[in-house]
């Protein structure tokens, strides 16, 4: 590049440039508060319309009047006076949406933030849009691997389905979700993360950690931090589902975080009562079950004719002292298909992921299971089941008859096999062959205490010694005879192994 | 029940059409006492802007605002007045004249929640934005 070819720019973009004079619609100010304005005139404008407000700030029109309109401002509020002269643009809140997205961190509006250049995208998607309907959809058929044990075998996920995760602060929520963005590695998904609300550490701690993992080359991440106004974060997850349906319109399997809901449904509310729209319960307006209800049906499975796109949703709920009564966390439940039930107890008792497996359900996951993560997951189910029950009995091992004491001793190791750590997601091939060798008792004679070092052990094994049984579960997908007998065989060989040394 | 702004007008407007000066003089005043009797002075604001409205609407005529660098002419001055009465459909117009030095050049025309900016300020800002993205 140089200084002539830049001058030679200039010239042509000076070429093209025509000012028509037009007439526009323009409103004046006559109060601000707190991010949102009431604005006199504009005549004909429409619900949800951008408008223009001095030094190119935008604002939504949200309100509708006798005589003035409420508009959210999109932008710092502060510059903004009464008098100040609002133009109307005729243009539905839209983002730029396309390729160049990907591994970038943009803002509600689209614009990048993350300081590496800008973007040129052609193509516009509306931030508010109905949802796919019956006619394009249907139901889920491909799996989303987790890459957690816990939840592919037991939560299991679907491509289109909308899964929430729920739990107290510090209970591991958004590792779950960055896990899963992490395991995404090749498996054919674009992933959007929404962050609502969140510490702009938090999110730079999240970024440089996906980064680091090679996350980032098929990641978008959106970013309404906590001290950007209320408005951003009440688009935020709209914005990330505008993008999301773009790469479904494409085609792609796409899976969008919104983290979090509740802090979402904050900033409704906020917008909501300066807009004086009346209170209800907890002091949410009344369209509250709508706010979620119509961004989450945006998540679909479309089916063949239409493309065969999908968008899966992983919302996050953070809920207060584990009251999932509240009315956000039951809205949210009951618009889901299923819930991710996340306990602090459990989480200090050193079991994470902290999930309650007796109270987190996938209520359309399991059509999507692998054959073979079904066959181990079933068995799976019940031992826990059964040691739940007589974990009560647990303390009094020596009273117990044979049979309960083994029930106790397998369910103590199920427990410790699902434990994972952070950033550690896990294959579905070697998820099945250490799962298959726990309900099968070959573990049974390893002590628990030693059983987070045995399990390594198993993997570093089974990834060099025998590859080719892992490799056949992943390409057959189920645990035939012929599969039994090469998995069977490489786990009593790792035994032996393992005992020698 | 509660008076609104919009029927204060229209009684203010039905009891001066077509009356004199003098007559008119007496009705704001009886209409003023009943207002301030009926405690809503706050609305009066309100009430001026729906009569001038309604007056506007009764009368075929359109308030606008004029915003030029320097003094028009009155040649200048009827070409915008018969471009607004085209515009808008009306036979008057009310034309308020503002001079403004930071347009550099041309007009801007303000009538009905509308504007026109032809003013050279307005292109160059339009520039500067496509310039920018």
């Amino acid at each position: 590049m140089n200084k002539d070819y830049i001058v030679e720019q200039l010239k042509k973009q000076l070429e093209n440039f025509e000012s028509t004079s037009q007439t526009e619609k323009v409103g004046v100010v006559v109060e601000v508060g707190d991010g949102v304005a009431k604005i006199s005139g504009l005549s004909d404008v429409m619900s949800s319309e951008m408008l223009e407000f001095p030094e190119g700030i935008m604002g939504v029109v949200l309100n509708l009047e006798d005589g003035q309109v409420g508009a959210m401002i999109l932008g710092s509020y502060e510059g903004i006076k009464e008098g100040d002269v609002v133009k109307s643009t005729g243009k539905i809140l839209s983002i730029p949406v396309g390729e160049a997205m990907i591994g970038r961190v943009i803002n509600p509006l689209g614009q990048i933030i993350d300081g590496k250049g800008e973007v040129v995208t052609d193509k516009f998607y509306p931030v508010e849009k109905i949802a796919p309907g019956v006619i394009t959809r249907q139901s889920v058929n491909q799996p989303v691997q987790t890459g957690i044990k816990a939840i592919d075998a037991m939560i299991p996920v679907g491509r289109g389905q909308r899964e929430l995760i729920i739990g107290d602060r510090q209970t591991g929520k958004t590792a779950i979700a960055i896990d899963t963005i992490i395991n995404q590695k090749g498996q054919n998904m674009k992933c959007i993360y929404v962050a609502i609300g969140q510490k702009e550490s938090k999110i730079a701690r999240i970024v440089a950690e996906l980064e680091k993992k090679g996350a980032m080359e098929y990641t978008t991440i959106v970013v309404a931090g906590a001290s950007d106004p209320a408005a951003f974060s009440f688009i935020a997850p709209y914005s990330g589902c505008a993008l999301a349906e773009y790469f479904m319109d494409k085609g792609e399997d796409v899976l969008i975080i919104h983290d979090d809901l509740s802090k979402h449904a904050w900033a409704y509310r906020q917008i909501s009562l300066i807009l004086k729209r009346p209170p209800g319960r907890e002091a949410y307006p009344g369209d509250v079950f709508y706010l979620h209800s119509r961004l989450l049906e945006r998540s679909a499975r479309l089916n063949k004719d239409f493309g065969g796109g999908s968008i899966t949703a992983l919302p996050i709920i953070e809920t207060q002292g584990g009251d999932v009564s509240a009315y956000i966390p039951t809205n949210v439940i009951s618009i889901t298909d299923g819930q991710i039930y996340l306990e602090s107890d459990l989480f200090y008792k050193g079991i994470r992921p902290a999930l309650n497996v007796g109270l987190s359900v996938s209520r359309v996951g399991s059509a999507a299971q692998t054959k073979a993560m079904k066959k181990v997951a079933g068995k799976l189910r019940l031992d826990l089941a059964q040691f739940r029950e007589l974990e009560a009995f647990a303390q009094f091992g020596s009273d117990l008859d044979e049979n309960t004491r083994k029930q106790i001793e397998r369910g103590k190791r199920t427990v410790e096999i699902l434990k994972q750590g952070q950033y550690a997601p896990m294959a579905m091939e070697s998820q099945v062959s250490i799962l298959y060798a726990l309900i099968n008792g070959f573990v049974d004679d390893v002590a628990v205490e030693v059983l987070k070092k045995w399990e390594d052990d198993f993997h570093k094994y089974f990834k060099s010694n025998a590859k080719d049984v892992l490799d056949l579960i992943a390409e057959k997908k189920e645990l035939s005879e012929e599969v039994v007998t090469k998995l069977e065989k490489a786990i009593k060989e790792f035994k032996e192994v393992y005992q020698a040394a | 029940m509660k008076i609104t702004t919009a029927q204060y007008a229209k009684s203010l407007y039905e009891a001066t059409a077509e009356k004199s000066e003098q007559e008119v003089d007496g009705v704001v005043k009886n209409f003023l006492q009943v207002v301030i009797k009926n405690r809503q002075k706050k609305m009066l604001p309100k009430i001026m802007e729906k009569f001038s409205e309604m007056w506007n609407k009764n009368h075929s005529t359109v308030d606008a605002e004029v915003i030029s660098r320097s003094e028009l002419t009155a040649d200048q001055i009827l070409k915008i007045e018969k471009f607004i009465k085209e515009k808008y459909a009306v036979s008057n117009v009310n034309l308020k004249k503002t001079l403004d030095a930071k347009l550099m050049g041309g007009i801007i025309v303000k009538a009905e929640n509308e504007i026109t900016d032809i003013s050279l300020a307005g292109r160059l800002s339009s520039l500067k934005n496509r310039l920018s993205k």
